[in-house]
């Protein structure tokens, strides 16, 4: 059975930031680490960099946050911001050391994994395959509608459109998926 | 593991989307926080500056008044004493005046009587 696990949206999340709760901006980089991280790890090539330069990208975007418009999604907000925090370090880097001009393609190849201390990192390579059988153990329309949102980046409103089905049936029917994925994969993790 | 719903969820998503590092430190999110914590203190200062300012501004308002009762107060006695001045000035010019007043009354009379022969 699955408990209730409540994952607000971002937009609700920004507004208790705005709202003067820094501490409710936790959750936005914990639900945006990963993808901001490998952002930046494309342009770094080396992870403790591109943990850096994320932290970076993170700041500038509670500094900022106020900024902020409701009518895109977040990710893609940030996703800008960790862009061209990463072209402006690269540049930075590059000068320092030879002075070679960098555009945004020729930084995406070739990619140095380095690290240290492996223990205080989570290997997500090994996880890659739990994830796959998580997805399909939905049910069809859940499986769909997360995929809509979370892959193809669609708003309530286009899945809404396209499905045919209210704004508030696309959320309580997202809020049902995130809480069966986030649930089965804590029993998966549970049992290792 | 982790044990954060924002976190797991994350995951997720970015497993699915295959936008993953192959690795990520346990507590990125945590140095995050404390740089955002860290970064806002100067407007915790600043709060204080104001204090600071909105103080100092109260004493020398204080400051300020007291002196001034204490130059009037001052100026009280002083001007007391150039009245006693003026009086006695005037006094004297007065007298002066008075003089004249008679010398001129005594010249006439004594012009009167001169026609009057």
């Amino acid at each position: 059975m699955t408990r209730n696990i409540i994952i607000r949206d971002d937009d609700e999340i920004i507004q208790e930031c705005l709202s003067g709760n820094t501490g409710a901006y936790k959750n936005l980089v914990d639900k945006y680490q990963i993808r901001i991280i490998n952002t930046c790890y494309k342009y770094t090539k080396n992870i403790n960099d591109a943990e850096d330069v994320a932290q970076e990208v993170f700041l500038k975007a509670f500094q900022n946050l106020s900024n902020f418009k409701f009518d895109s999604k977040f990710y893609s907000w940030i996703y800008r911001i960790a862009v061209n925090t990463c072209l402006n370090y690269i540049n930075s880097r590059e000068k320092r050391n030879e002075k070679e001009t960098i555009s945004e393609e020729n930084c995406l190849n070739e990619v140095n994994v380095s690290n240290d201390n492996p223990g205080e990192y989570y290997q997500l390579n090994e996880l890659i395959d739990k994830i796959q059988p998580l997805i399909e153990k939905l049910p069809e329309d859940l499986s769909n509608l997360i995929k809509l949102y979370e892959i193809k980046d669609l708003t309530y409103e286009d899945i809404s459109k396209r499905l045919d089905i209210p704004i508030g049936t696309v959320r309580s029917r997202l809020h049902r998926a995130r809480n069966m994925l986030i649930s089965e994969f804590r029993s998966i993790s549970d049992d290792e | 593991m982790m044990n954060n719903n924002y976190k797991i969820f994350g995951l997720i998503v970015s497993l699915m989307r295959n936008e993953h590092p192959p690795e990520i430190s346990k507590d990125f999110s945590e140095n995050v926080m404390q740089k955002i914590l860290l970064n806002k203190k100067p407007e915790d200062t600043k709060y204080n500056n104001f204090l600071k300012v909105a103080a100092s501004v109260f004493f020398a308002v204080i400051t300020a008044y007291s002196l001034i009762s204490f130059e009037r107060s001052e100026t009280n006695v002083v001007s007391v004493d150039i009245i006693n001045d003026k009086t006695d000035n005037n006094e004297l010019i007065k007298r002066v005046k008075d003089d004249s007043a008679c010398i001129k009354i005594e010249n006439s009379i004594e012009e009167k009587n001169d026609s009057c022969k």
